[in-house]
């Protein structure tokens, strides 16, 4: 199965509003056009999914939308194909599940829903709001599996959609730093950090003028720097990364 | 969880300046030079995380001497800590010929704008400062005293810039006076503006003499230094 590929990018900052401090953003879409494994285009409605995967190799979902590897998570399930794409979406997860789903890779795959109802080709959840129909799941092993009652001849499978873009955009609450001086070193010690963000140390003789980058704070939040010959003062700064 | 459809045209996969995010506090770490044996200092800083700063946090030790003395005077009492071998600060009472000397609880906190008095063996032996910087205003008023009865008011600068007396317009009543701990500098209000007493030599005859007089130096409390308010009267709020 394809290796998930993803492209992180920053979100722009009016989606930020819409999140709780630690909440992540996700947003996602596709550039089009994209084709069921049969070289159709996708059928506006059809569903595209966000997934997620810790080792960055998505196994696949099965019949029912769950994903065949346990340890693969479906995060969600979209059907909002148009115009032979997936629109721009902005999902929110709030901190519990984004701590969660920290440190593993992201894809956005196309399925195959079509079926027919009624003699018509109908595409994305059932009358429940649920997805209950895809043509086919795949394994790492075996990439194509035609299933189920009513399955569409294509046997498309759960579809990696080439282009796909995937940001991640998370908050980041304002650090502290403590202070402690020994001999001739100045030890500083940062907490209030979170994987996603950087962060640096900057200094001034004046607390309103503090531009003089010193260091970058690693990852166990302590930063040691030479005494200094008068006053000082030490402030943490943090950008995503 | 919740999904929102993005109506306008945003360039997503655009990348927008990363977002900032500054720290929510600042820590600073202060020189208080002296040439004297007996310093009074400033409480600059507060504690990391807010309140106010524990003495036994406050002053860095491993420039001082085993044996070096804090004094904290909380208006009726001296109180007294001492610095041990390894270097930490610990309450400790004693009574002598100076007095009575109580020792504090060993977590006491002292406001930003008060002040301690350090007594170093060596003053060689440098005075750091360390601690949360805080934006709160700080002021002190000296308690009013009399010509017969004077009232004394320790006076700190917790800034990290000197404080002028004259040029903040504290001036006290006529009579008052300012004294730094162990320094023979002498400071007296005029009723309008504060001078610094001087001394100067005079020959009269064949015999010369040593006479006192005011000098168009004002007072300035160094960054980080303290000194006595004698009041005799006056009661000027000093907004540092």
């Amino acid at each position: 199965m394809k290796k998930l590929m993803t492209v992180f990018g920053a979100a722009g900052l009016a989606m930020a509003s819409l999140a709780a401090v630690n909440d992540a953003l996700i947003s996602f879409s596709t550039p089009g056009p994209d084709t069921y494994k049969d070289g159709t285009v996708v059928q506006d409605g059809e569903c595209y999914v966000l997934v997620w995967s810790a080792d960055g190799v998505f196994e696949g979902v099965k019949a029912d939308g769950t994903p065949v590897d346990a340890k693969d998570q479906v995060v969600l399930v979209a059907p909002v194909a148009k115009g032979g794409k997936c629109p721009a979406l902005v999902y929110e997860v709030d901190a519990a599940k984004a701590k969660e789903l920290e440190g593993g890779q992201y894809g956005v795959y196309l399925l195959d829903t079509r079926r027919p109802v009624a003699g018509e080709t109908k595409v994305g959840l059932d009358d429940d709001g649920k997805l209950s129909f895809v043509n086919s799941f795949a394994t790492a092993a075996d990439d194509t599996v035609a299933t189920g009652a009513g399955a569409i001849a294509s046997a498309a499978s759960t579809k990696g959609v080439d282009g796909a873009a995937v940001a991640v955009y998370t908050e980041l609450p304002a650090p502290n730093v403590a202070i402690e001086v020994k001999n001739a070193t100045i030890k500083l010690t940062v907490t209030g950090m979170l994987p996603v963000g950087t962060y640096w140390v900057s200094k001034g003789t004046d607390v309103k003028k503090l531009d003089e980058k010193v260091a970058d704070v690693p990852a166990d939040g302590l930063v040691e720097l030479p005494k200094t010959d008068g006053a000082a003062f030490f402030k943490v700064t943090g950008g995503r990364k | 969880m919740k999904i929102h459809s993005m109506i306008c045209a945003f360039a997503l996969v655009a990348a927008a300046s990363a977002a900032v995010v500054t720290g929510s506090n600042t820590c600073g770490l202060m020189n208080v030079p002296s040439t004297s044996r007996i310093t009074m200092i400033a409480v600059p800083w507060v504690n990391v995380g807010g309140g106010d700063v524990e003495v036994a946090k406050l002053v860095k030790t491993d420039t001082l001497t085993a044996g070096d003395e804090l004094y904290y005077y909380d208006g009726s009492s001296y109180n007294r800590w001492v610095l041990n071998a390894d270097k930490t600060w610990a309450p400790s009472a004693i009574s002598n010929a100076q007095g009575t000397f109580v020792s504090p609880d060993a977590g006491l906190g002292i406001a930003r704008g008060q002040g301690l008095i350090l007594v170093r063996q060596s003053t060689a032996s440098e005075i750091w400062v360390y601690g949360q910087h805080d934006t709160a205003a700080v002021s002190v008023k000296p308690a009013a005293g009399t010509t017969a009865a004077p009232a004394y008011t320790m006076i700190a600068n917790p800034n990290t810039a000197a404080y002028d007396l004259n040029a903040q317009h504290a001036v006290g009543a006529a009579g008052d006076q300012i004294v730094f701990p162990g320094t023979t500098e002498l400071y007296t209000c005029n009723g309008t503006a504060w001078t610094k007493i001087v001394s100067e030599q005079k020959t009269i005859g064949t015999k010369t003499i040593t006479v006192k007089k005011p000098s168009a130096d004002g007072v300035v409390i160094p960054a980080g230094r303290g000194a006595w308010y004698v009041s005799k009267g006056g009661s000027p709020t000093i907004n540092w």
